[in-house]
């Protein structure tokens, strides 16, 4: 299969919303994670195996505690996909994703794919329910459930990312990626109802808003 | 490349080593730091040949000064920045080689700038940037830039500070007045100029004036000039989407009903759909998105114009746009239809309101539901955006609300479809028709109950007359999938309309219990039969006992605890057999003998193999990557504990114990018990042991009622030992709460022993030697043990358990207990914890105080000293927020706890209250009076609650909520209101005497420390004193 090349992806969310704990689930022995600390970026490479052949994902993961306006957007220049992640348990962290979304097509433009991702739904006090997460759904944006600390959906994001970017719909993996021991064990039946929530939020018709603009 | 711009780019560059890229970043910060880096930028930026990165740096300072230190700036520096950027345009951007992201950020550094300057110090912004238009394309692209990122800083963008709000109108305001006409006809130039040339300019307009339409005049836009150019624009392919989106905007705008509808008909938007070329799935989804929102725009409009004003030709708008949503809702492509799915579902929701639909709004609806039947048919090729399973859903929602409009109608067409497939079953190819068939008389099921008793009796006898269709046809044996589990569930969902013949009854158990279900060779269809099957178990327990021997036949080898059966069958889908077996035999009253012969069939096999692994010590083979004894232990617990559930000692319906003649089967389980108690001493510390340990108890409280009692004194110091961590003791007290609930003050004795140990495990876990980080999981799971244990107090006053406190055994732990409670009254920081602290207050005291169950002499001193104090301190201090319901709710309580505290005692208390409490509150005689006469029996208790929250939100200074229908309380509200405001100084502070009464204050930080700050006695709980 022809070799894809590697593909810049940025990871933005507020700061504390557990970026740099998903990138770091997944354990490849080839790339190691390079820290730059006084910009806080550092970029981790990792692969997945798919029916399409290899894709590598350069994940920059750029530090959050910067609050919104910050001077932050210039390691998106180049970006050819994004994630952006929030916090179940904080409020607030989900408000701003519309913020983070218009820092990074500023620069990325709207063509590029996009992931929306809840972190931490291990966490019993969920605040930001699935019903109320309709952000990503203006802007045609896929929306993951995820918990970093039990893996849970970890590939999610970038299998879909990887089907965008290479237009095939039907994209698999085909080697499970070797992710770190989960820390905590997920509520299989709260994962399911929470699945059935976010399936039944996307079935209520959307109040019409902003549509996507095109660079 | 100077020293500079290779700076950034290593600083960019995560290849670069550490110690260079150390030095670059230094060298940046140094730049950064200085107070003219801005200007340096300008200058910089001036050269040519600048790198990406370089640029995007500049911006980043000048993005920086702007949003952070614009004030520091001289007027003429913030000329000389002005003129910097304009003079970038000129020079650089002018000439159309900058990259997409460049342009966006010097927009939306502009845009920030614009904020900042305009009107006052700016007011000629948009002259000044429309003058340079004739500077050509590439400046006329910027200048669209610009109007998009004003749009976004100024309109669009949510989360905002009012003052920026304020700044924001005042923009929006003074924009409107004097400069958006000439923007209007900028654009409306830029587009006659450029309509055949330069399409990516025409796009970018377009989108602004899709930005804008909302918050301006709208007849600078819906007007002769414009209106035909973007009708000429929806057919040049290059930019027709955008063209859409604008007639989209207008459409959306906010306006009167009466308006928007002249709107729609003005704009003929059917002639302008059915003008435009439906070539590609992109573009018609756009399309149909046009049509969905019209459609719901005019049925809201007609819904919401007033009589008096009626709009004529409303109807006809109507039907003009359902033509259109008939058709793109069938399309083949379920992207289309979804696009027209909102106004699906809102016609149908407004049809709901109208009784009885005229002609022509049943043809509609008829219509409808044979559309909704198509769209959820299973397809073959599978290219569309959305995901097929959720648009069946948001389907299935339509065809439950037609059903329930139209309950004759829709009958009607599903037992067409079942007929028609039954004619057709013997042909596998028809399995799509087959599968939505019997999917739409699974759906009737779910939204039947939403009709009337009447419809439902009805419907009972169809479903009834359907099932017995399905379950004689040969359907069960089609060998598809999907086929075959919606066979399945809709057997199951009707099982109660299931005809009780032995012919049917037969043939619809054998289809689960062959190749047809459990035993097929497809995993999914055999899972989803073994979980269908136990549903199915659950509801006519009785009628099928008869199939018993067949059952347990057809089982047999499914039940083996071992591994080569679970990999074929999983051990989860083994528990559902464990399951249905259970239920069966339980539910049968057999005579013991044959009560007997059916368990042990079942049971025998786990419970030798449960002994063999604890007896023979063989899981002392296992290691941590191959645990397999332990492994088959866990299993083994959970499928007899599982099996357990068709059996308990207790009435269904009363809940009351049963006689022990029909309990015989007890024996069975008590054995296990025996084996399974003893694992956690020897696997100790396997969280998952001992959480199944935890699960068997909790059947065996059920299961062995009254005859598990004397075994407690035994199990339980055995499970407390081995609550290693907050998570199994979390378990272990949901354990204790359901031994409280199911035996109340028979529990006494064994409470009574095991308390101490229990409360002194709880205050050990609770005061870990490091305090866990804030919103750590460790903070959480101690904040989950300190509500668990606010809840095992309350609920031992709730089972009538509280001389446990008293006892000769606890008498001195209750002091600490005591300390705890009343600490928990004072946190603030967790309002569930001092409301259940309030709730076992006043339970307290109901119980021991005089009159009480559990009535002891000595707690008449707590009361004065502990209790009576903290009911006015703690509402009268300041962080106690009388906005939040909770509060409002704990006041009710203080109000309710003052009420018990004077049927107990009397006059003593109530001469308390008025010569010793109320004078230190500076309140006048009359008011004391009034207090006093308010807390007697005769006063409702509904009334001194009202007076006592009057009271202290007067004295917090806060505004009261009166009610009218109580005049006479008013005016002493507005006379406490005046003499308030005499005494404002000592309004928080609480008067020395009370505090002083108050000799121990022990509060649980919101991070879990229980911190002993008792002046004196050291009795109470301290850190780690045990």
């Amino acid at each position: 299969m022809a070799e894809i090349p590697p593909v810049k992806l940025v990871l933005v969310g507020d700061g504390g919303v557990g970026k740099t704990t998903f990138v770091q689930r997944h354990i490849s022995g080839e790339f190691e994670t390079r820290y730059i600390p006084t910009l806080g970026v550092s970029v981790k490479t990792i692969a997945f195996y798919t029916n399409y052949g290899k894709f590598i994902f350069n994940i920059w993961d750029t530090a959050g505690q910067e609050k919104f306006g910050g001077l932050r957007d210039g390691y998106y220049i180049q970006g050819q996909c994004a994630i952006i992640m929030f916090d179940v348990t904080s409020r607030l962290s989900y408000k701003n994703c519309p913020n983070w979304y218009s820092d990074l097509t500023r620069v990325c433009g709207t063509e590029i794919p996009i992931v929306l991702t809840g972190n931490k739904v291990d966490v019993k006090d969920r605040k930001v329910k699935p019903s109320q997460i309709n952000f990503h759904r203006r802007f045609n944006l896929s929306y993951y459930d995820i918990s970093a600390k039990s893996n849970y959906n970890f590939e999610k994001p970038f299998i879909w990312l990887a089907s965008k970017l290479c237009g095939h719909k039907d994209l698999a993996l085909v080697q499970e990626p070797t992710l770190a021991a989960p820390e905590v064990a997920l509520d299989k039946q709260q994962m399911s109802q929470y699945e059935a929530e976010v399936a039944a939020a996307s079935a209520v018709a959307l109040p019409i808003s902003d549509e996507t603009d095109d660079l | 490349m100077d020293e500079f711009e290779q700076a950034i780019i290593y600083s960019f560059d995560p290849l670069v080593s550490e110690d260079i890229k150390q030095k670059a970043l230094a060298y940046i910060d140094q730049i950064k730091n200085s107070p003219d880096a801005w200007k340096f930028c300008l200058q910089r930026l001036g050269q040519t040949g600048n790198s990406i990165h370089l640029k995007f740096f500049c911006f980043q300072i000048f993005q920086d000064l702007i949003l952070h230190k614009y004030s520091t700036l001289t007027a003429e520096e913030s000329n000389k920045l002005k003129a910097g950027l304009i003079n970038w345009l000129k020079t650089h951007l002018a000439n159309g080689t900058e990259d997409p992201a460049i342009k966006n950020k010097y927009s939306q550094i502009v845009a920030l700038l614009f904020k900042q300057e305009y009107p006052e110090q700016w007011p000629s912004f948009f002259d000044d940037y429309l003058s340079l238009l004739n500077l050509g394309p590439s400046v006329i692209d910027i200048f669209l830039r610009i109007c998009k990122a004003i749009d976004e800083q100024v309109v669009s963008l949510a989360y905002r500070s009012s003052a920026e709000l304020a700044q924001n109108t005042l923009i929006k305001d003074t924009m409107r007045d004097h400069a958006i006409e000439k923007i209007v006809k900028s654009w409306y130039d830029i587009l006659v100029l450029f309509s055949s040339s330069n399409p990516s300019l025409i796009n970018i307009t377009l989108q602004n004036i899709k930005h804008y339409v909302g918050w301006i005049d709208i007849n600078l836009i819906v007007n002769d000039k414009f209106i035909p150019l973007f009708c000429k624009f929806l057919s040049l392919k290059s930019v027709r989407e955008e063209a859409c989106h604008c007639f989209r905007e207008i459409i959306n705008k906010g306006m009167e009903p009466y308006n928007k509808l002249s709107l729609i008909q003005q704009l003929q938007i059917k002639n302008i759909i059915s003008s435009t070329v439906l070539d590609d799935p992109d573009f018609i989804v756009k399309v149909g998105n046009l049509v969905n929102l019209t459609g719901m725009e005019i049925l809201r409009a007609l819904e919401t114009s007033t009589n008096e004003k009626k709009f004529q030709g409303g109807e006809l708008l109507l039907d003009e746009m359902l033509e259109l949503l008939f058709k793109f809702f069938n399309n083949d492509s379920n992207d289309v239809s979804y696009s027209v799915y909102g106004l699906a579902s809102l016609y149908i929701h407004e049809l709901k309101k109208i009784k009885p639909l005229n002609q022509k709004q049943m043809q509609h609806i008829t219509l409808l539901v044979q559309i909704v039947r198509n769209k959820m048919r299973l397809k073959d090729n599978d290219d569309d955006e959305i995901n097929f399973s959720d648009y069946r859903k948001d389907l299935s929602n339509l065809f439950r609300n037609i059903f329930r409009i139209c309950p004759e109608m829709v009958g009607a067409f599903v037992q067409s479809n079942i007929e028609n497939i039954i004619k057709n079953q013997n042909n596998v190819n028809y399995f799509r028709e087959m599968e939505i068939s019997i999917f739409l008389l699974y759906q009737m099921g779910e939204g039947v109950s939403a009709t009337s008793e009447e419809t439902l009796k009805t419907f009972d006898k169809f479903f009834s007359s359907m099932i017995s269709l399905l379950a004689q046809s040969n359907i069960s044996n089609i060998k598809n999938q999907a086929v075959s589990i919606i066979y399945f569930e809709t057997i199951v969902r009707y099982a109660k309309c299931i005809p009780l013949e032995q012919q049917i009854l037969t043939s619809v158990l054998s289809a689960f219990l062959d190749t047809r279900g459990i035993h097929s060779t497809d995993p999914l269809v055999r899972s989803k039969a073994g979980y269908l099957l136990n549903k199915l178990v659950k509801q006519l327990k009785v009628q099928i006992f008869p199939y018993i021997n067949n059952i347990i036949d057809s089982l047999k080898n499914h039940i083996t605890i071992s591994y080569e059966i679970q990999r074929e069958v999983p051990f989860e889908e083994q528990l559902n057999f464990y399951e249905s077996l259970g239920f069966l035999i339980g539910a049968a009253n057999l005579p013991i003998n044959e009560e007997k012969l059916y368990v042990e069939k079942i049971l025998v096999g786990p419970i030798t193999k449960l002994e063999e692994i604890i007896n023979q010590q063989l899981y002392k083979t296992d290691t941590k990557e191959n645990p397999f004894y332990t492994t088959q232990l866990i299993q083994l617990i959970s499928v007899i504990g599982t099996f357990s559930k068709g059996f308990s000692s207790f009435n269904a319906s009363t809940g009351a114990p049963k006689h022990d003649s029909y309990c015989n089967y007890k024996i069975y389980f008590t054995k296990p018990l025996q084996l399974i108690i003893q694992l956690p001493n020897l696997i100790p510390n396997n969280q998952e042991i001992i959480l199944k340990t935890f699960f068997y108890m909790h059947r065996m409280v059920e299961c062995l009622g009254k005859d598990l009692k004397p075994l407690l004194v035994d199990i339980i110091p055995i499970l407390l030992n081995h609550t290693t961590n907050i998570n199994t003791l979390l378990e272990f007290l949901v354990f204790i709460n359901q031994l409280m609930s199911k035996y109340k003050d028979e529990f006494y004795p064994i409470i009574n022993q095991t308390l101490q140990p229990i409360i002194f495990r709880i205050f050990e876990s609770l005061n870990p030697p490091v305090a866990p980080e804030e919103y750590s999981d460790e903070e959480r799971s101690l904040n989950d043990l300190k509500r668990q244990y606010y809840q095992f107090i309350q609920n031992i006053l709730n089972n009538n358990l509280a001389n446990v406190f008293t006892s000769q055994v606890n008498i001195n732990l209750f002091e600490q207990i005591l300390a705890t409670i009343i600490n928990g009254c004072q946190s603030t920081s967790s309002e569930p914890i001092q409301k259940v602290s309030f709730l076992i207050i006043k339970r307290l005291i109901e119980d021991l105080g005089p009159g009480g169950n559990h009535m002891v002499p000595g707690f008449q001193k707590v009361i004065y000293d502990q209790i009576i104090p903290i009911c006015f301190q703690i509402p009268l201090s300041d962080t106690f927020n009388l906005s939040e319901l909770v509060s409002v709710q704990i006041l009710g309580e203080i109000g309710k706890i003052l009420k018990i505290i004077t049927s107990k005692y009397n006059d003593e208390f109530l001469n308390y209250m008025a010569s010793v409490l109320l004078p230190t509150l500076s309140l006048s005689n009359d008011q004391i009076q009034q207090f006093v006469k308010l807390l007697l029996p005769a006063t409702p208790i509904k009334e001194f609650q009202e007076h006592f929250t009057n009271f202290i939100r007067t004295k917090r200074g806060l505004p009261i909520h009166g009610k009218s229908k109580n005049n006479n309380n008013n005016n002493n509200n507005n006379s406490n209101n005046n003499s308030n405001n005499n005494t404002n100084g000592s309004n928080n502070s609480l008067p020395k005497t009370i505090n002083n009464t108050t000799t121990t204050t022990t509060t649980v930080s919101s991070n879990g420390v229980v911190k002993n700050n008792s002046n004196g006695s050291n009795n109470f709980i301290g850190v780690n004193g045990h």
